[in-house]
């Protein structure tokens, strides 16, 4: 097992996907759109999804190109990880998130959402830095394909999600990325500079 | 008992296809443009050209994407899902559901499939090579299982009229082992391919890279292939295509055999088992169990082409039992059900090329290259550890915002999202498929136990792959990363991720052809040895799998077989 192997992801081969295990279920589209401001959540706590909304307009926040909140990607996340996610992999997220939240709360005095822009990112960064000891912790060691989706730290899935969620939303999917539905005949070799962006499918 | 309310003269055709997928398309427009009135059963709903409800959706247009809710796999697919591809909401409507068509296991075997007019021809790969003499004389070479009772020559003629109707895409290469077909234009390898391809050839002797030979209209002639429209690049194919631009049952054959009158497509048909005339040793018709009243038909013809795939038409034989043949139809030779082959895959490496970062491509290729089989040619290639081959098929392309997650360093925020839009570093993978050799103890047998939602029995499979294959797929492995290697690709990861049979869905051999009646279930003519007026020409006719994706080679069988049957059938042999 190397570094690699554990942040593996689909390798398109002629039809066939080879889909790594971990971050698979969440590679597809979403239906994003702007949430009202009045949200419930589905399957998060309330309180659990005002850190959610707050850590994904960290992760991805408006610029020249709108941010995930405002085009709905929280909502969204609500309703796979309530609804279209296997209760172990809700479990291992949702477990993760609250107990992270808890000692982010217990270490600033105050929830995430409140804590300050700097603060927030910093604390994203550092589970990044995370992610990275463990997946270099793992290297030159043998697992199996359990054990691999147990050690995939739940704060790669819920930036997976969240990114696929951003990236595959309409909004972004049309009016940011390159869109183009009937592309015609496949040319192999153009310069970059003629698409200007990433090809939205 | 079969009840028909009908006279015997309504339900008597000319000729019966059973199964509307590659094979039974081919038989049912062969057949009919031969002037047959043909009647083709089909088990499952009817799928008119063109009635694809998903093509046209974009991901957003689901409210969790493709997802699908994990009670409804759990419930439903849990073996379709194996693929961890198919059980998708824009294409999870082509796929059966495991509840009402069980089977089951010794050993894992992923039996992926779909019942509707057109069977896996909507949802296939599109993958189309030829076999060589290589693999026609493998089994004879080698001593192994029986020998082919037919060669290149036999079959070289009807590739090529298969290959100009269904119209498969590629370049000629000139290689003995995979011979050059009837091609329209190749697609195009993009930068990263085309570097590999370059690399390869000045590297390895012998081996070569190409673009992989698909049945997709690159260049649609009208003349033959009527309104069927030019590939668009969307590679939405497993869905339907409204274009027609890829090779479907649904597309081409079964209009075509529509055209000519002499056809009626038959669905919700499921057919129970074969009507055998005990004074003739002939086939009379087949039982029919109709897929939504429940009702129970017979129809009967001169000839029947069983075409419901290799596990589909080996059922029926089984489930055809009379007094002299207790285990079925042409069991005669004990070889009804045995040597179940697939090729094993999911094995190679991948890598980064760093370069061409001011490049990028335009359209979703439906296809990939491919790398021939360079082992076991010939003196000079010749293994120690493994007999037989692999072909490698792969893609290069550059990554996209999926790329923010495993690329840790890259911190979260604004420079991240913008980033993000613009593509990744250039990847490139390949995937072996290799192939599998006849086992005579790999096989499927009847299970009166377990019933599908018609009541019929079912089966249950007990097959694995082998010494030969494990020693392969090191090599396919290793090979793979020694051409990224010298390409000068950079974190190359060799993978492995173990292949069960069926996953390829190249699933064939259980109603092997053969040259004596007592080691093999059909003739060189895919008859029956044990009745004539049967022809199974689908995947279960297989001698030896080859390593090429192969329902190019059934189509061919099939058309082959077609044009044997008609003339016999003037010739009042049948
Ligand atoms: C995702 C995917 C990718 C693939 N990629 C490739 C590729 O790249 N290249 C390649 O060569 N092959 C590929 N294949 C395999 C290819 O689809 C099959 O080899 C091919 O379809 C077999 O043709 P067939 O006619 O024998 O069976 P099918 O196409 O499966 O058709 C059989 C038909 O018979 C019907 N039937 C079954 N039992 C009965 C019964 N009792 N009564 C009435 N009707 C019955 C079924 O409903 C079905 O319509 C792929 C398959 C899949 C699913
Ligand atoms: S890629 Fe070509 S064949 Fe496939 S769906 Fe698109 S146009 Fe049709």
């Amino acid at each position: 097992m190397d570094r690699r192997a554990i942040l593996k992801y689909t390798a398109y081969v002629t039809g066939y996907a080879i889909t790594a295990p971990l971050t698979s279920a969440f590679l597809s589209g979403c239906k994003a759109e702007p949430t009202a401001p009045d949200y419930v959540p589905v399957y998060f706590s309330e309180v659990t999804y005002q850190n959610l909304v707050a850590v994904v307009d960290t992760m991805l926040p408006a610029t020249s190109t709108p941010g995930a909140v405002e085009i709905g990607v929280p909502a969204f996340m609500d309703l796979v990880v309530g609804k279209y996610t296997e209760e172990e992999d809700r479990l291992k997220m949702m477990n993760g998130f609250e107990s992270w939240l808890t000692t982010v709360q217990n270490n600033a005095g105050n929830p995430y959402h409140a804590l300050p822009a700097e603060e927030q990112l910093k604390l994203l960064n550092a589970l990044d830095q995370e992610a990275i000891a463990t997946a270099e912790s793992l290297e030159g060691k043998i697992l199996s394909e359990d054990e691999m989706k147990a050690l995939q730290p739940w704060w790669l899935d819920m930036k997976a999600l969240a990114i696929n969620g951003y990236f595959a939303s309409e909004k972004i999917g049309t009016e940011v990325l390159a869109y183009d539905p009937v592309p015609g005949p496949y040319q192999g070799c153009i310069p970059l500079s003629n698409v200007g962006k990433t090809w939205s499918l | 008992m079969f009840f028909n309310s009908q006279g015997k003269a309504e339900v008597t055709y000319d000729a019966i296809v059973v199964g509307s997928g590659i094979s039974g398309g081919w038989a049912a427009k062969e057949l009919s443009e031969k002037g047959l009135k043909t009647l083709v059963l089909e088990r499952g709903r009817n799928v008119r050209h063109g009635e694809y409800p998903t093509a046209g959706n974009d991901p957003w247009d689901y409210e969790g994407g493709e997802r699908v809710p994990p009670e409804e796999i759990e419930e439903h697919y849990a073996k379709q899902n194996r693929t961890g591809y198919t059980i998708q909401q824009s294409r999870k409507h082509f796929f059966v559901k495991d509840s009402e068509h069980p089977y089951s296991e010794v050993k894992r075997f992923d039996w992926m499939r779909g019942y509707h007019a057109g069977g896996r021809s909507l949802m296939w790969g599109r993958q189309s090579y030829r076999l060589s003499d290589l693999d026609f004389t493998a089994n004879l070479r080698d001593g192994i299982a029986v020998d082919w009772p037919i060669r290149y020559a036999d079959l070289a003629p009807w590739y090529h009229y298969a290959e100009t109707f269904a119209g498969i895409s590629g370049q000629a290469e000139g290689l003995a082992h995979l011979p050059d077909g009837n091609f329209l234009p190749p697609m195009e390898l993009n930068c990263v391919e085309k570097e590999l391809k370059k690399s390869i050839a000045a590297n390895f002797d012998g081996r070569l890279l190409t673009i992989g030979r698909t049945a997709h209209l690159t260049e649609p002639n009208p003349a033959i292939h009527g309104t069927r429209g030019k590939c668009q690049s969307r590679n939405r194919c497993m869905r339907g295509c409204p274009f027609g631009a890829y090779f479907s049952s649904n597309a081409a054959t079964l209009p075509a055999a529509e055209a000519t009158g002499n056809m009626t497509l038959r669905p919700h048909s499921v057919v129970h088992s074969i009507i055998m005339d005990k004074d003739t040793g002939k086939a009379a018709g087949v039982r029919v169990i109709d897929g939504e009243t429940g009702e129970q038909h017979e129809f009967f013809a001169k000839i029947v082409f069983l075409c419901a795939s290799a596990l589909g038409s080996t059922f029926i034989l089984m489930n055809t039992q009379t007094e002299d043949m207790p285990d079925g139809l042409g069991s005669s030779s004990g070889q009804l059900g045995r040597n179940l082959m697939d090729h094993h895959f999911k094995v190679g490496a991948q890598g980064r090329y760093d370069g061409f970062e001011d490049m990028y491509y335009k359209g979703r290729r439906p296809n990939g290259f491919y790398i021939p089989r360079f082992r076991n040619l010939d003196d000079a290639s010749k293994r120690s550890d493994y007999i037989r081959g692999f072909g490698y098929q792969g893609a290069a392309s550059r990554e996209n915002w999926m790329r923010g997650v495993k690329e840790m360093e890259m911190t979260v925020g604004a420079d991240f999202k913008d980033a993000l839009i613009q593509p990744g570093p250039w990847q490139l993978g390949m995937n072996g498929f290799g192939e599998c050799l006849p086992y005579e103890d790999n096989r499927v047998y009847i299970n009166h136990d377990v019933k599908d939602i018609h009541g019929l029995p079912t089966l249950t499979m007990d097959a694995e792959f082998k010494d030969n294959e494990m020693a392969m797929r090191k090599d396919m492995a290793a090979s793979a990363a020694e051409m990224l290697e010298a390409a000068g690709f950079k974190d190359i990861e060799m993978y492995d991720e173990g292949s069960y049979p069926g996953l390829g869905i190249h699933e064939m051999g259980t109603a092997r052809m053969g040259r004596d009646p007592k080691t093999s279930v059909l003739n060189k003519w895919n008859q029956v040895w044990d009745a004539p007026n049967v022809f199974v020409t689908d995947g279960a006719a297989m001698t030896s799998a080859g390593c090429q994706n192969p329902s190019l080679t059934y189509m061919a069988l099939t058309a082959r077989a077609a044009d044997y049957a008609v003339n016999e059938l003037k010739k009042m042999n049948l």
